[in-house]
């Protein structure tokens, strides 16, 4: 693997500059739900920008600059997510109420955030549905979810609405501090 | 009611920033000598284990064994031309497809360079081991005018190949686990982007 540029250029810089002044919270955000290890999630960030930066080189216009940056964030870090838990029994959003239902109701009480136990979900999904609610939690529509992981929007339709009812079900008093 | 879980994540990590290209380059010029250095081991540790042959061939004096250890360095020279060719070199542009679609080609390529394991990693180390094997129980049998070297060669032999049948086995194994993945992933998507490649992991 090349780990530089094919070619260097403002162009890419500018492209680069553009889409952290508006997506680097998400990608930090991306990380974070992928890798529970601090220092490791600081690492697969860095690693998400680094890739970000080099594919400006391949950026042809074709999709929004959110697409591409959201399609590069989620490859970069499904690799990332593939090579540190093959072991781990990964479940389909579906099956995520049974999971949740069956956590220790004291852990669950006593979890400190609401969001914790989020990004804990999350990183027991499949990587498509990893993919669906991480960009529904940014508050992508289903059409830009859709175009991101390449569903339809009626399939993406289907899998938040399953993903509405988990919320609902299990977090919907939030975080309490 | 999901708002509010919403709001809760998108507090997340409000002040993250991205990095200055100079040091974006930087990180890239690392991850190159770290992939440069791991090249080098690779090649330099199979050069060391060619040279150990080159030494026997000499030292024997023997057409056979020079033959035989001819066999293994080839063999081992097609193995590093294998692991050379498949390098992993993902283009940028690639990474900017859909999410579903570089995930399953992700999938594919790692399917089909574990079922191609037994082509162009263990098959051509083959007739260098059957080939020294032999010559070496060939030359201990006539220097000590008995067939015990053979007895003692065959069983090694029936071990080696039953570890690389072991390792086929493994990769095949592994390979059906990645099959059944695509195949979830291909149930689960209305609109493949590819049509499901299936390749026979059973053999």
């Amino acid at each position: 693997m090349d780990g530089g540029k094919a070619s260097d250029g403002d162009g890419s810089d500018r492209l680069y500059a553009e889409a952290c002044a508006v997506y680097a919270p998400a990608l930090a955000r991306l990380a974070r739900s992928v890798e529970s290890d601090p220092d490791r999630a600081r690492d697969l960030e860095q690693d998400i920008h680094l890739a970000l930066w080099r594919s400006f080189d391949g950026f042809d216009g074709r999709c929004a600059l959110g697409t591409w940056v959201y399609r590069v964030a989620h490859n970069t870090a499904a690799g990332h997510a593939a090579r540190g838990a093959r072991a781990a029994k990964l479940v389909a959003i579906e099956d995520a109420g049974e999971l949740l239902s069956a956590e220790n109701p004291e852990r669950a009480v006593g979890a400190t955030r609401a969001v914790d136990r989020l990004r804990a979900l999350i990183a027991r999904l499949r990587p498509a549905d990893r993919t669906i609610i991480l960009l529904y939690l940014e508050g992508l529509e289903a059409a830009a979810i859709g175009e991101i992981a390449g569903l339809s929007s009626g399939n993406v339709a289907t899998k938040v609405h399953r993903i509405k009812s988990l919320l609902a079900a299990h977090f919907a008093s939030g975080d309490p501090s | 009611m999901t708002d509010r879980i919403i709001a809760l994540w998108q507090a997340e990590e409000r002040d993250a920033k991205g990095f200055a290209p100079a040091e974006l380059e930087r990180k890239a010029r690392a991850f190159r000598r770290r992939i440069a250095l791991r090249d080098a081991i690779e090649y330099a540790a199979s050069a060391l284990v060619a040279a150990i042959f080159v030494y026997y061939a000499w030292a024997a004096r023997d057409w056979r064994m020079t033959a035989a250890c001819a066999l293994v360095i080839v063999g081992m020279a097609v193995v590093v031309r294998g692991l050379w060719s498949r390098r992993l070199t993902p283009l940028p542009a690639a990474l900017g497809e859909a999410s579903l679609r570089y995930h399953r080609d992700q999938l594919v390529r790692q399917r089909d360079a574990l079922v191609s394991v037994w082509r162009w990693y263990i098959a051509p180390t083959i007739p260098g081991v059957i080939a020294f094997a032999a010559v070496v129980a060939s030359i201990a049998a006539e220097r000590t005018a008995s067939d015990l070297a053979w007895l003692v060669m065959l069983p090694t032999l029936a071990f080696v190949f039953t570890v690389f049948y072991a390792i086929h086995r493994l990769n095949l194994r592994a390979a059906r686990a990645l099959q059944a993945e695509i195949d979830q992933l291909d149930r689960g998507c209305d609109e493949p982007d590819s049509p499901s490649a299936a390749v026979d992991t059973h053999r």
